[in-house]
């Protein structure tokens, strides 16, 4: 009978497509969540195999991808940042895919097992997703702080695929509607209690 | 039936009939307890007076060095401003812009809007105030700066062996800028701004 709008919080009636206040689509389009996805995790794998970061020290250049730079914090004894780096940038984004492309065919297909568990992991998508900038933002702040002729850090390739990888994901992530999910399998929750 | 009076919770969809609360009362989903409001009886001056202080504070956090790095006689200093300009002349055009954008112009943009959008709130002037909440909403989830903080944070410690690093007047106030904006943006739910123009 009513349905609330994601981004206002307004009551609206069901059946209506924009929201009475801020008339924003009340229902959202699963198909092009999945194609951003997709394409986000088409640039996902370029961006571990391309260095994400190069480091010049007195002429000397090294270059890191994601998993390097992980590697490195570790055998330095930097395991809380190690594992922070880790988990913002491969676990949270590996997860995320799973996620949304477990989401989706859900929707498409009618899965209503586990609904509530469903749920949560959207919102776990919601929540941490734009947090795998964070290495992205990494190399930007030592670019910024390290630049003379004899010691700089410089973005690399690696870093830029990243970044679309994140921004396809979290595209998608705002495209993604489990309500419809939810109208499907009968937990059209004002309905149903 | 006036939707403006039914609030549906957001965590089971189940529709209440909203009231008018008392100071300390809170509003809980009658299924599941899940927040459904609580009063914010001065939200509007709130906004004017942090969003105000905040946009001064950005300012600083922007033209003032967020560090000092001194690395066997190489002395380096981060401004925010500086990164992105490196970065765009290294040719990393997409990355500096984005950076631009998300950490610089879209929370200054959301600083000013915020303002204005409580101004007209406060002569009533909500007609006005409801299109630029419009701008404010879509904005506020590309706003990165606490992430942003964050890989300061962790870049610190990835050079803090080093050499010494020093935090100079821009981290305080960028410092002081995250905070409001966690109060502003992710403490208050956008509804309670949305709620003011309901008109």
């Amino acid at each position: 009978m009513f349905k609330r709008c994601n981004r206002c919080g307004a009551t609206n009636l069901a059946f209506k497509n924009r929201c009475r206040r801020c008339n924003v689509k009340l229902n959202s389009n699963n198909l092009l969540a999945f194609s951003l996805a997709f394409c986000g995790f088409v640039f996902y794998i370029p961006a571990n195999l391309f260095p994400i970061i190069e480091t010049n020290k007195f002429f000397i250049n090294y270059t890191n991808t994601i998993i390097d730079g992980i590697l490195v914090l570790w055998e330095k004894g930097d395991y809380p940042i190690a594992v922070i780096v880790f988990i913002a940038s491969v676990l949270i984004p590996v997860l995320k895919f799973i996620i949304i492309f477990y989401l989706v065919y859900s929707i498409k297909f009618r899965k209503c097992k586990n609904f509530r568990f469903k749920e949560k992991l959207y919102k776990f998508i919601s929540v941490t997703g734009h947090w795998s900038l964070l290495d992205v933002f990494v190399v930007v702040v030592l670019s910024g702080l390290i630049h003379s002729e004899s010691i700089f850090v410089r973005p690399r390739e690696g870093a830029l695929f990243f970044l679309i990888m994140v921004i396809f994901t979290v595209l998608s992530v705002m495209n993604l509607d489990l309500d419809e999910l939810g109208e499907k399998c009968g937990y059209s929750r004002s309905k149903n209690r | 039936m006036d939707l403006k009076n039914i609030i549906v919770c957001s965590k089971c969809n189940t529709p209440h009939k909203k009231r008018k609360l008392l100071k300390n009362e809170i509003a809980k989903c009658q299924v599941c307890e899940n927040i459904l409001y609580r009063p914010f009886p001065a939200l509007k001056y709130i906004l004017f007076s942090y969003s105000f202080s905040a946009f001064i504070f950005f300012v600083l956090a922007n033209l003032y060095p967020i560090i000092h790095l001194d690395v066997a006689g190489y002395k380096g200093e981060f401004r925010i401003l500086e990164a992105i300009f490196y970065i765009y002349n290294q040719g990393y055009v997409f990355l500096s812009l984005f950076t631009l954008f998300t950490i610089v112009i879209f929370p200054l943009a959301l600083l000013i809007l915020t303002f204005v959008f409580s101004f007209f709130v406060i002569i009533d002037f909500k007609r006005l105030a409801k299109k630029i909440l419009i701008f404010i909403t879509v904005l506020k989830e590309f706003v990165y700066i606490d992430i942003f903080f964050v890989a300061i944070l962790v870049s610190l410690v990835k050079v803090f062996e080093y050499g010494e690093i020093m935090i100079d007047i821009g981290m305080i106030s960028y410092v002081v800028v995250l905070l409001i904006f966690i109060y502003l943006y992710r403490y208050i739910d956008i509804y309670y701004y949305w709620e003011m123009v309901d008109v």
